[in-house]
């Protein structure tokens, strides 16, 4: 055994062996003497030992979490079978429509300011990013890797680097693919739109991740993300509304030599700021870690469980600890009055739901001019769905708890039914906004229908039954899913994407 | 709750209900967890105005007891019977009953405690319900943060909040599960003095615990299911 072995494996000093033995019977006696020993142990050898590298750290921590092995079964091969046929089916079926997309004409409606679109939405998207890496992290470390590895007296950043590595590299395929298809529906040049948001977004990241380190960092990411989004919302704004969308869209049609110019600049940019952030991998304190970490975990159990609900609770849980106290109002002795009452001050109390219609709306409007119509329509559903599911938190939280529904008695169903107000009015709303931006024959119609579709589907979304797990489970190259999440997966959604198919149809 | 009378939920008649056995029967509970009995055939009987403590070491069944008698489990066998007539959970009915305290309890997010507790008094027709639950929380020691949202509570806090939402209701029974978790000893006292007029006002209390000071001063009766050191 090697003396940073010993460090980290083994306590220093004599081991319970070396010990004459004694016949103890109280264990709280035992108790005490282990710990003084091992103090005792510590204090004399600590500042002997040899520190250990992170290899080491880290061959140790897999040696010791090793997966859980298990017999293989018939049914694992037939698994890893159809995953590799489904995959390569899916690749080999993916070149040829890849190959269209980027050579090809795009979606776009001849003369539409395609350039000013793409810009727009890249900027809202990298805005979002920013803000979303800044909340999260976006370097993360778990409570074991925190206690087993960070504590040891080793360079941070040998620990890190692998992370911030995985980080990047995600970061740059997602903006490749969003980017190639923003760029292939605003009919603009894929590659360089592609290798211009790949640039941007390792930059951002890269960027936030410096930002960590330090809270000066933190508040420029935050400007930064600021900035990005205001600049994109100014963009659709001129879209939606036609001020100066002409000239906006033909000074963004650059010369070559200006594109190069700007790849390189980001490409520069793009490795100073990957430089600097390995750099202040040293420089991230644990607790900024563990920020991070709770983000994730929340998120990896809404993967896990296939429920976005468990991180849009984890954050607004995390809003409502910001906001610290609120102006309680009186709600009267009528229930009926009481009801609507509460449904507002909730509203109230989420401004941001406002702020996210708005960009919505702008989004939306700015996408007519682009998309043709089976694309405008899917869209105002999809965005629709998306920013009512907010407004029915009160039906998912009596759907969801029945510590809840108890409480109430059977009062709940008249709560339950004012949030499927509050959504309905939400829809409605959303219809009228949308409704003339679908050329339909029959305006009304399609407006009766969108707000009673989403509605429903929103209903549906939120009232999701807890996972039943005696229901046989289906092998899948991710493990044994229970049958009934698949069931639940497609409550609302499969009711929504009906529902695109039907407008779609009918408009 | 200060100055409120009791009065029977909407929909429901006290008078109409079977004052004279016993208000909660429980007989031949049996609980198993695939192969594992949790619970093998409990009788047990909660008489109006009289407390019953059920006590026995971790693991003994008494949390599955609580929530079989509440309706938030099914037991494998026996039976359940609010004053005489089966206990469904599904029942509004029996819901407006019950006031139970066994699962976590769950709040309103975007309200504050002091709406909440307003608003759950209204639901269950209370004629004055912001002062009222003013009062309440002032009672259990939470006037102070009154105008805080739920998630910014500690877990004691939280635990008073969970305590107070059972007796901000009418009820004709209260279920608690080992409710001086995490409770001070203001607040234990709070709670003793609470149960206590609980019984004075002829409700029922069944009650799990480890404290034998609370189960002393409370219960009437103590249904012990695995041997509580003495």
């Amino acid at each position: 055994m090697t003396t940073a072995g010993r460090a980290f494996g083994e306590a220093a000093g004599p081991g319970p062996a070396d010990r004459p033995a004694e016949a103890v019977t109280d264990p709280l006696a035992v108790a005490d003497r282990l710990a003084v020993a091992d103090r005792l142990a510590h204090a004399v050898d600590v500042g002997s030992l040899e520190v250990p590298g992170a290899r080491l750290l880290r061959n140790r921590l897999t040696a010791s979490s090793r997966p859980i092995r298990r017999p293989l079964r018939p049914t694992d091969v037939y698994v890893w079978l159809l995953a590799i046929g489904v995959l390569g089916a899916i690749a080999a079926g993916s070149l040829r429509p890849l190959a269209r997309l980027v050579t090809g004409p795009g979606w776009a409606l001849p003369h539409a300011p395609g350039r000013l679109f793409a810009v727009a939405v890249g900027l809202l998207l990298l805005g979002a990013l920013a803000q979303v890496l800044r909340a999260a992290g976006p370097i993360a470390a778990s409570s074991a890797f925190r206690f087993w590895l960070l504590a040891a007296p080793v360079r941070r950043r040998w620990l890190l680097r692998r992370r911030l590595l995985a980080l990047l590299a995600a970061t740059a395929v997602a903006a490749c693919l969003i980017a190639g298809l923003v760029a292939h529906a605003a009919s603009v040049a894929v590659l360089p739109g592609v290798a211009l948001a790949a640039l941007a977004a390792v930059t951002v990241t890269a960027g936030a991740v410096s930002g960590q380190a330090s809270e000066a960092g933190e508040r420029a990411m935050h400007v930064v993300g600021r900035s990005l989004s205001t600049a994109a919302v100014l963009g659709l704004g001129s879209l939606a509304t036609g001020i100066g969308r002409a000239d906006a869209n033909a000074a963004l049609r650059a010369p070559p030599g200006a594109l190069a110019a700007l790849l390189a600049a980001l490409t520069i940019a793009a490795l100073v700021c990957c430089w600097r952030a390995y750099r202040a991998l040293d420089q991230i304190g644990v607790g900024v870690l563990r920020r991070g970490q709770a983000l994730w975990t929340a998120g990896q159990a809404a993967a896990a469980s296939m429920d976005a609900f468990l991180l849009a609770d984890f954050l607004a849980e995390q809003r409502a600890r910001s906001t610290g106290r609120v102006r309680s109002v009186r709600f009267g002795s009528s229930f009926a009055l009481a009801v609507p009452r509460s449904e507002w001050v909730r509203l109230r109390r989420r401004p941001y739901v406002a702020g996210y219609a708005a960009v919505g709306a702008l989004l939306w409007w700015s996408c007519r001019l682009v998309l043709p119509g089976p694309g405008r329509a899917a869209l105002a559903l999809i965005l629709g769905y998306l920013l009512v599911l907010p407004l029915a938190g009160t039906l998912r939280q009596l759907a969801s708890g029945p510590g809840l529904r108890a409480q109430f008695a059977s009062r709940d169903r008249w709560l339950g039914r004012a949030s499927v107000a509050a959504c309905l009015l939400g829809v409605a709303a959303w219809a009228v906004i949308t409704t003339p931006g679908l050329a339909a024959t029959d305006r009304t119609v399609l407006a009766v229908l969108i707000t009673a579709g989403i509605t429903a589907a929103v209903c549906r979304t939120v009232t999701r039954p807890p996972l039943d797990y005696s229901k046989p489970p289906v092998p899948t190259p991710f493990g044994d899913l229970p049958l009934d999440l698949w069931r639940q997966l497609f409550r609302g959604p499969l009711l929504l994407t009906i529902l695109i198919l039907v407008v779609v149809r009918i408009r | 709750m200060p100055g409120r009378t009791e009065t029977a939920p909407a929909g429901t008649s006290l008078t109409r209900l079977d004052r004279t056995g016993p208000l909660l029967r429980v007989s031949g509970l049996r609980r198993s967890f695939g192969p594992v009995p949790v619970l093998a055939g409990i009788d047990l009987a909660v008489g109006w105005g009289e407390a019953v403590a059920v006590t026995g070491p971790n693991g003994s069944g008494k949390t599955t007891l609580l929530r079989c008698v509440a309706g938030s489990d099914r037991p494998s066998a026996g039976v359940v019977e609010l004053c005489g007539q089966p206990m469904r959970e599904r029942n509004p009915d029996m819901r407006r009953r019950v006031a139970a305290l066994v699962d976590d309890v769950e709040f309103f997010a975007d309200l504050s405690i002091r709406e909440h507790l307003a608003l759950l008094m209204c639901a269950h027709g209370d004629d004055s319900p912001d002062e009222h639950a003013v009062a309440l929380l002032a009672e259990a020691g939470l006037a102070d943060a009154a105008d805080q949202l739920p998630v910014g509570l500690s877990s004691g806090q939280r635990r008073r909040l969970a305590l107070a939402t059972c007796f901000a209701r009418p009820r004709i029974l209260t279920l608690l599960d080992e409710p001086e978790q995490r409770l001070d000893r203001a607040g234990r006292r709070w709670l003793t003095t609470r149960l206590i007029a609980e019984k004075t006002a002829g409700r029922g209390v069944l009650f799990a615990s480890h404290d034998r000071g609370l189960v002393r001063s409370v219960a009437d009766r103590v249904v012990d299911l695995g041997g509580m050191p003495a």
